[in-house]
């Protein structure tokens, strides 16, 4: 399975800066991580892969196919998790996911299957008799997440799939979009770095509309060693590193001092300065910022 | 005050809460209007004038005479009778104290009589003006405003306490300074005050209807010159009665409100509190009226939210409470009691809000909730589009009420015209009788019964000729000359009519044979009845339309239709399910609407002569050769597609603006200027197809 984005472009109206501007990929299966600050394009480039928005220009194909063509015959292969966001209150969650099962075109039998498996997956099972209004927030997440799975997608697309989740919920689901990933693809865009860290075959980086780093989590790392460090400074230091304008990854009490993570190409001046290991945040810090 | 400021915004933009109470009103409204049938608003409004009415009794006319003159005497005796009543109320409380049943003076009777005694003593001699009293009776009967008004309490009850919290956000206003005590006073505030206004508004807009429909004649005459004021202590004119009985029914909705008030912020369910709330109400409705007036539990009956909304209940009947022995008249009782009400429910209530009501948790509804839930999760489990979109609308947005609702207006709509049959003049009522007998096919014996009749009527105007030419006395022939006259002049015309119509048929190619006799009368009223038509075909729309607005705009709100559009179904057939829905709603509406014509076709005969020819009614005066069957059924189709046009209007709409709100104003808007001008030009469907055949 192979789906990708030919050069896409989205521009909301004649005169507005692009949103999504020229972006080529190819997807194989596996899971892809899409981190980007808040207006970077995420959210447009997301509608886009769902079909629900048409780009202004480049077209997205799934095996060669355009998807626009494809009709109910692409979103039968793909299971879209969007934000947090209002559900059906007046459905109890087994309810919900019986209307997404009807959605989607399950027949009565394999829904009837999928659901209840679905419902133990994401740990529902005894909630599923409450009403949506009554939900937590992580119980509305799972829920969520639950229905993009109802169809057993080729293609998954989330959103903030582990926002609002407890740190247990957070790594149980993280390991099930693990699992189920041999055979698909699955995109994830997230504002939770570490979500994707671990799990991710590649990250992609966007800003301003483009993708302006991709590559495997190791690989993005590995060029960021040499420009991260920890520099261990008294108050009136940090003020100073502040209105140098430093990218400051972290700010940690030692003792009576500071401990302060810089991303930066040269070592502080300031204070007792090590050079320490980068991990993805300090990638996306360095990248976006 | 600030706080309370803010409350009052938060209701403000709630556009559900507002728009329902102009639909509240308007529905108000209708109830006011067809709780009186047409016939006696007809008759009222001519209440100056002579007017007689005929009845369809047991298959006969039936004259029933109410002159000016007639209304006149009756409050000649009233007044007299009401003179009697406060001259010799002394001579009758010395009578009844003398026995032993009063009097014993430390007694509650023996003090109720003497309260009574000085409560109508200062009333002789007062002035009594003859005027109409139609108004102020229909007014005093119409008792169905607490119902719309309970509505928009439950309403109000959830938008002020519910809905926030359902929010969780209730939890954060609870964290501030203010969001205990204040917050409770400014959401009771709130609560009050919306009340009051929407009972303003209702009780003026109802008033208004009266005022037009019937008129309340002179106001500044003293309210006991109507007779439902007869015993009424208090001195005031019939407009002043009016205004405190519209000040009485805003003092029982502050009473019901600061109930509701209470009981949400008691009960943590919704659901629950509804049905807490109603059925302590459904209880107090019964003790109103199950209660006897002269039972030593009638304190009951009448310091109670349904007996005070009443006119008559408020202000007119005289009661005495008993307190510990001591008479207390009903008013000040009300007045004390309600107030009391108000207060501790308030109290209890601002208490409970500060105390234990800030999160849903579960309670014992909940749980017998998701015990059925449990226990019905089968239903669900189903594919079909067209069962969860139905569930989404009517459960979901609770539009089941809008259906419910649908049902009542029906059902009133049919039963108004399913009574007595009444006639504005003999000859209608005579020209029935003999359609009764004779409507169908034409028959020899149908034609020998006409003939009968016929010989009937010359045999009275012989019998009159030869009265007057006998030697009867003047009181013989006053009497004989009155009840002859009266059975031609009953029968006679409406006999002329039937006797043209069949002369008419007798002049078409083929004579009588084969040909029908048609209720011409009644056939030719229903057509012409455009305000019935348009006024059936706005309410149903205006359902319509706040029914479908709903259907699209519901997943707009949630914001669900991206994820609905990334599934296989979510678009064209999910588009499909949704239209196919709007069409079954709008049939349901379109049905129901014509519930009232279809009786009235009925009643008219028209299903027996459905082969009748247009062209062979009398006169020929439509030149159409279709029959009334296809006649009929032209007129519903074109009437059904008036209704799938406001079907399609407002599926485009909802589209369009992906806002219910804003559908339902500008569709509503819509509705009513084609309403507007369908009554400005006269021509509804059936008489733009009639005028195109004339």
């Amino acid at each position: 399975m192979e789906l990708q984005l030919q050069n896409i472009t989205k521009r909301y109206s004649k005169g507005a800066a692009l949103a999504v501007d020229g972006i080529s990929y190819t997807f194989t299966p596996g899971v892809y991580g899409l981190l980007g600050p808040n207006g970077a394009g995420k959210s447009t480039l997301m509608n886009i892969m769902t079909d629900n928005l048409p780009p202004t220009s480049g077209k997205i194909t799934l095996d060669g196919v355009e998807i626009g063509k494809m009709g109910p015959k692409y979103r039968s292969a793909l299971g879209y998790m969007p934000q947090q966001q209002g559900l059906y209150d007046e459905f109890t969650g087994e309810q919900f996911l019986w209307y997404m099962a009807a959605l989607k075109g399950l027949p009565r039998a394999a829904a009837k299957k999928v659901i209840e498996d679905t419902l133990q997956t994401v740990n529902l099972d005894k909630d599923r008799h409450k009403k949506l209004k009554g939900y937590s927030g992580g119980m509305k997440q799972r829920i969520l997440i639950a229905q993009a799975l109802l169809n057993d997608p080729g293609i998954l697309i989330m959103d903030e799939p582990t926002a609002g989740l407890d740190p247990k919920e957070r790594i149980r689901i993280r390991s099930f979009i693990s699992e189920i990933s041999k055979d698909k693809i699955v995109l994830i865009a997230t504002h939770v770095v570490s979500d994707v860290e671990f799990i991710s075959k590649e990250i992609l980086v966007m800003n301003g509309g483009k993708i302006i780093r991709d590559g495997t989590p190791q690989a993005l790392i590995q060029d960021m060693e040499g420009k991260v460090f920890e520099t261990v400074v008294t108050e009136e230091e940090h003020q100073a590193l502040v209105a140098s304008g430093i990218k400051i990854a972290g700010i940690a009490l030692a003792g009576d001092k500071l401990c302060v993570r810089v991303v930066t190409d040269t070592p502080p001046t300031l204070g007792e300065v090590s050079q320490v290991r980068p991990n993805l945040e300090d990638v996306y810090l360095w990248l976006v910022e | 005050m600030r706080i309370y400021g803010y409350e009052l915004i938060k209701l403000r933009k709630r556009s559900t809460l507002w728009v329902t109470a102009v639909l509240l009103v308007l529905g108000c409204l209708v109830l006011c209007f067809i709780t009186q049938p047409g016939e006696r608003l007809a008759s009222l409004q001519q209440e100056e004038e002579d007017f007689f009415h005929y009845e369809m009794v047991d298959g006969v006319p039936v004259l029933v005479i109410q002159d000016s003159e007639q209304q006149i005497q009756d409050w000649e005796a009233y007044r007299e009778s009401y003179g009697v009543f406060i001259n010799e109320m002394a001579d009758r409380v010395d009578k009844m104290s003398s026995t032993s049943l009063f009097g014993k003076q430390s007694g509650f009777a023996y003090r109720n009589l003497q309260k009574t005694q000085l409560d109508y003593a200062s009333f002789a001699g007062t002035e009594l003006r003859y005027g109409p009293e139609s108004g102020v009776r229909a007014y005093n009967d119409f008792s169905g405003g607490i119902l719309f008004t309970l509505a928009f309490l439950a309403l109000l009850m959830y938008y002020v306490l519910y809905d926030e919290r359902g929010q969780n956000l209730l939890l954060l206003l609870k964290g501030t300074r203010n969001g205990h005590g204040a917050l409770a006073a400014a959401k009771l505030g709130a609560m009050l005050s919306g009340t009051a206004l929407y009972v303003l508004v209702q009780e003026a807009a109802t008033l208004g209807y009266f005022a037009v429909a019937h008129g309340f004649g002179d106001l500044t005459r003293t309210a006991q010159s109507v007779s439902i004021f007869r015993n009424c202590v208090l001195h005031i004119t019939l407009g002043q009665a009016l205004i405190l009985t519209v000040l009485a029914r805003i003092g029982v909705a502050l009473v019901l409100a600061a109930f509701l008030y209470l009981v949400g912020t008691v009960v943590r369910s919704e659901a629950a509190a509804v049905v807490c709330a109603g059925g302590i109400l459904a209880g107090e409705f019964f003790l109103s009226v199950a209660i006897n007036a002269g039972s030593t539990l009638c304190f009951l009956k009448f310091l109670n939210p349904f007996y005070s909304w009443k006119m008559s209940g408020a202000l007119a009947e005289y009661q005495n409470i008993n307190v510990f022995g001591f008479p207390v008249g009903k008013g000040i009782a009300m007045l004390i009691v309600g107030a009391a009400a108000v207060v501790l429910f308030a109290g209890f209530g601002m208490a409970s809000f500060s105390v234990r009501y800030q999160v849903k948790t579960a309670s014992r509804f909940g749980g017998l909730m998701l015990w059925i839930r449990q226990h019905t999760a089968g239903l669900f489990h189903t594919v079909s589009l067209l069962w969860f979109e139905t569930y989404k609308l009517l459960i979901g947005q609770k539009k089941i009420l809008v259906l419910v609702l649908l049902l009542a207006w029906g059902y009133s709509e049919a039963s108004a015209v399913s009574g007595v049959q009444s006639f504005a003049r003999p000859a209608d009522a005579a020209y029935q009788y003999y359609m009764n007998r004779l409507s169908g096919p034409v028959t020899e014996e149908s034609m020998a019964w006409l003939d009968q009749e016929q010989q009937r009527m010359e045999d009275l105007h012989r019998q009159l000729q030869e009265l007057a030419e006998s030697g009867a006395t003047e009181t013989e022939m006053m009497y004989l000359s009155y009840t002859i006259g009266n059975e031609i002049n009953l029968y006679e015309e409406g006999l002329q009519r039937v006797v043209h119509q069949v002369e008419w048929m007798k002049t078409l190619p083929g004579g009588l044979s084969g040909k029908y006799l048609v209720n011409e009368t009644a056939l030719t009223n229903r057509w012409y009845d455009t305000e019935t038509d348009a006024r059936l075909w706005l309410i149903g729309s205006l359902i319509a339309v706040f029914l479908l607005s709903g259907i699209r705009t519901g997943d707009e709100k949630r914001r669900m239709t991206t994820l609905l559009a990334s599934t296989r179904n979510g678009r064209e057939r999910l588009d499909k399910m949704r239209h196919r829905l709007a069409l079954v709603l709008t049939l349901a509406v379109f049905i129901v609407s014509e519930l009232r014509i279809l009786i009235l076709y009925s009643r008219a005969g028209a299903f027996r002569v459905l082969g009748q020819k247009l062209c062979w009614f009398s006169g020929g005066i439509y030149g159409a050769g279709i029959s009334i069957g296809v006649l009929l059924l032209v007129i519903f189709l074109l009437k059904g597609l008036s209704f799938l046009a406001v079907c399609l209007g407002t599926e485009t709409l909802t589209k369009a603006t992906k806002n219910a709100t804003v559908t339902l104003l500008i569709g509503g808007g819509i509705v009513i200027a084609v309403y507007i001008v369908v009554l400005a030009f006269h021509t509804d469907i059936t008489a733009a197809v009639l005028n195109l055949l004339y």
